[in-house]
């Protein structure tokens, strides 16, 4: 079905999932300097693995997950980032990133526009949050299932 | 699903106004897709978006991958990459009716280049699947996204070669040229792009001081003239033999 996204339908909707209160001349900056991206089926590739870490996603609406193989993968939601981690870390994507919602919608943040919004202290703890957030997922990952000790 | 647009519904259309099928656009004629059949354009509308973007909005990141593409309504989009400190080198500009995003989806690999809007755009992103579909069923339209590529490795050949062999002053005469040749010129003769010095030094591939200087002295030699950001080419024949370009 049609439909039409504008510059203020992004602020907005970033607006609605930063957990503090940005400024909109902050908001309007970050979406004149970020890409909006959409994906339309499950399964499309945000990333793949090997892939240079140029940016990453922010999502603003949608599911996505990082598929690790083996193992479960980590689910990521409104308000998460994909491909964060390689991103900070300047290694080549380890997993495939991949949509798993019929529409998801994201900003794609670059270093220009990463080195600008990390200024901001809010927005540097809400990174620091999430890639947290990423090691804690990771880390669950290695924690043994309880079976293994029954 | 097939639409039926009078001529007079066409002109009394606004520019910017969104269209909801590619069969009402006004960029339609000069568009890749202007060789479709009417099913093909129902299917490329089906699932259509139409985003707008405002000046200086980045459109897409080099390293993204975008599954889709963008189809330019209205609008000038610069197409560069990031070199080492952050500077940025113009590959090419896009305008009415031309795809960005492509290349990389053809080949499944992230996008090569970054996009910006150089003034309020609108473009229809088109979803993979719609695109591909049109591909698939439409051999014709493949062969016209083939010759595109080509021609554009070809253009990025004469790059290479301009960037390598060419001193700055026969690059920024053969930009001239090139940016008059695409973007064509206003009532008064300027080229009908505002681009700023340091954009064209983008370009170029120098520093935006030796552009600055550059300018002043084609000026003084009378070959173009300027006025704030804006640029015309006054005479197309000495540039050209500046540029080394033989017609």
């Amino acid at each position: 079905m049609f439909r039409i996204v504008g510059f203020n339908t992004i602020q907005e909707t970033l607006k609605a999932l930063l957990p503090f209160n940005a400024s909109n001349l902050l908001l309007e900056e970050i979406v004149m300097q970020s890409s909006f991206i959409q994906f339309h089926g499950v399964g499309e590739c945000l990333f793949k693995k090997g892939d240079s870490p140029l940016g990453f996603y922010f999502i603003l609406h949608g599911k996505a997950e990082i598929l690790i193989p083996g193992t479960e993968s980590i689910k990521l939601v409104s308000g998460q980032m994909g491909g964060l981690d390689a991103f900070l870390e300047e290694e080549k994507l380890l997993f495939d990133v991949i949509s798993c919602s019929p529409h998801l919608e994201s900003i794609f943040i670059d270093r220009r526009c990463y080195e600008f919004i990390i200024k901001q202290a809010p927005f540097k703890k809400f990174i620091d949050q999430s890639l947290l957030r990423y090691v804690g997922a990771y880390r669950q990952l290695l924690v043994p299932p309880q079976s293994m000790f029954l | 699903m097939t639409f039926i647009i009078s001529l007079k519904d066409k002109l009394n259309r606004k520019p910017l106004e969104t269209p909801h099928h590619c069969q009402m656009c006004l960029s339609h004629q000069k568009s890749t897709f202007s060789d479709l059949s009417n099913d093909a354009k129902d299917e490329l509308s089906r699932l259509k978006t139409c985003v707008s973007f405002r000046k200086g909005q980045v459109i897409i990141h080099e390293g993204a991958r975008p599954q889709g593409v963008y189809c330019i309504h209205n609008g000038k989009v610069k197409l560069y990459t990031m070199g080492t400190e952050g500077k940025e080198q113009i590959i090419r500009f896009i305008t009415n009716g031309e795809l960005i995003g492509y290349r990389s989806l053809l080949s499944d690999e992230p996008i090569s280049a970054s996009a910006t809007a150089l003034e309020d755009t609108f473009a229809c992103y088109i979803p993979k699947s719609s695109f591909f579909k049109v591909i698939e069923e439409n051999p014709k339209f493949s062969l016209k996204l083939l010759k595109m590529s080509c021609h554009e490795l070809g253009e990025a050949g004469k790059m290479i070669t301009s960037l390598a062999q060419k001193n700055v002053k026969e690059r920024l005469a053969e930009i001239l040229l090139i940016l008059r040749a695409t973007f064509g010129e206003d009532e008064e003769g300027y080229l009908n792009i505002s681009l700023t010095r340091e954009e064209i030094a983008n370009m170029v591939g120098t520093a935006t001081e030796s552009v600055i200087r550059l300018i002043s002295e084609l000026k003084k030699e009378g070959y173009i003239s300027s006025k704030g950001k804006r640029i015309a080419v006054a005479d197309r024949g000495a540039l050209q033999q500046i540029a080394n370009i033989f017609e």
